[in-house]
């Protein structure tokens, strides 16, 4: 059984999805959509507006705007 | 005749060996879920205009999105008054357009019936004609009326609004099956092809609204606070590799946000897909003219006219462009 410290999921720092690292692609805008689906789904809010300032800031990073989803 | 029967597997077995034209159901019919069954049905019976009613004692939003969209074509919930069973009875609405055509249709089973063809064409013609001519799309007006209702939250409306969707094309297969019976009397195997292949592609679209609805339903119930549920179907569907009904979805999704560029680079993609190479560099066009820094729709701007948005902004697509076929043939 591989260990946690050999397998190939990792968290990834900016939106935290657990990605398998050589197979998975995982850009920002995957990271962007991660985070957008959460805010979709999420009632309170307090991490409502969390969510919200993370997906400003990737916005800003990626000269997007608005909350919908892109297809990647 | 009438049959009492208590789980699911049953119900399926009944159908599979009985003419049906109206089932009840209880919303805890044992063996599955309710609004799986409800999808089996449909799935089973098809074209087959069919009344299914459900009963219900519960009425929780997500439990009435998922036997809407699964294919009921009325809702009671208890207690309920007689009167109220008789009015989501009724088989045959208030004379209407459909109505009109399914009269023609039956008119026109006869008359294939007693082996007059050329008059039996006339009817299936008379039914089919303002589809063809018009390129009307009036099975897929009530269905994205549906969808809109549903998004509203409108239940009733939005039941009746996929049951008209259901009864056009159940009308046009038949109408299709029996042009192609008609011709095939006639012995003219040609067109008798042609309206066999119509019937099919009229039952694949039949198919397909019944997964979006699907799709849709799931992202209505989870997505609550998405701006956009058009836009997520989108996406889904393109993944599903469904492109026809993706570009639908993203064209229904432009109306809600007609100034999202993001709207309209997964148009894009999924014209790509689809194989419409201009009008995806159209949308692409779309996508920059509102935000100049898209990334994304930079490269693929790139890819389809193999030069740069800032060098040329009215660049057509590149002829022989290999890389683009690859990709939309992925």
């Amino acid at each position: 059984m591989a260990t946690l410290g050999r397998s190939n999921i990792r968290a990834c720092p900016v939106c935290g999805k657990m990605v398998h690292c050589p197979e998975e692609r995982h850009t920002l805008l995957h990271c962007r959509n991660f985070l957008l689906k959460q805010l979709y789904q999420e009632s309170v809010p307090f991490r409502r507006k969390m969510l919200q300032e993370r997906v400003n800031s990737l916005n800003e990073r990626l000269s997007l705007t608005g909350q919908n989803l892109l297809d990647t | 005749m009438n049959c009492r029967l208590t789980s699911a597997g049953a119900v399926l077995d009944f159908i599979r060996h009985n003419s049906i034209q109206t089932i009840i159901l209880d919303s805890s019919v044992s063996g599955c879920n309710l609004s799986d069954l409800i999808f089996q049905i449909r799935k089973y019976l098809r074209a087959t205009p069919l009344n299914m009613l459900v009963i219900s004692d519960v009425s929780a939003e997500h439990f009435v999105v998922d036997v809407i969209t699964a294919g009921c074509t009325g809702f009671i919930i208890r207690p309920y008054t007689l009167d109220t069973l008789k009015r989501h009875m009724r088989i045959k609405p208030e004379a209407d357009a459909v109505h009109v055509s399914e009269e023609l249709l039956a008119q026109g089973q006869s008359l294939l019936a007693t082996g007059d063809y050329a008059a039996a064409i006339g009817e299936f013609k008379e039914i089919v004609a303002e589809k063809e001519s018009e390129g009307s799309d009036e099975a897929r007006r009530y269905f994205e009326m549906g969808m809109q209702y549903l998004l509203e939250r409108k239940f009733g409306k939005a039941i009746v609004a996929f049951n008209n969707a259901l009864r056009l094309n159940s009308l046009f297969i038949k109408a299709y099956e029996g042009l192609a019976e008609a011709y095939r009397g006639r012995g003219d195997m040609q067109n008798y092809q042609e309206y066999l292949q119509k019937a099919a592609d009229e039952y694949a679209r039949m198919d397909q609204f019944a997964e979006v609805k699907r799709v849709f339903a799931k992202i209505t119930k989870q997505d609550i606070h998405a701006p956009n549920a058009y836009n997520t179907l989108g996406i889904e569907l393109r993944h599903k590799k469904l492109y026809v009904e993706a570009v639908h979805a993203y064209i229904n999704a432009l109306k809600l946000s007609p100034q999202d560029e993001n709207i309209y680079y997964n148009l894009a993609k999924a014209q790509m897909f689809a194989k419409r190479f201009d009008d995806a560099l159209s949308s692409i066009r779309k996508c920059l003219e509102l935000n100049a820094d898209h990334s994304e729709a930079l490269d693929l701007y790139r890819l389809f006219t193999k030069v740069d948005w800032n060098d040329d902004k009215s660049a057509k697509v590149a002829e022989n462009n290999k890389a683009l076929n690859q990709i939309a043939n992925d």
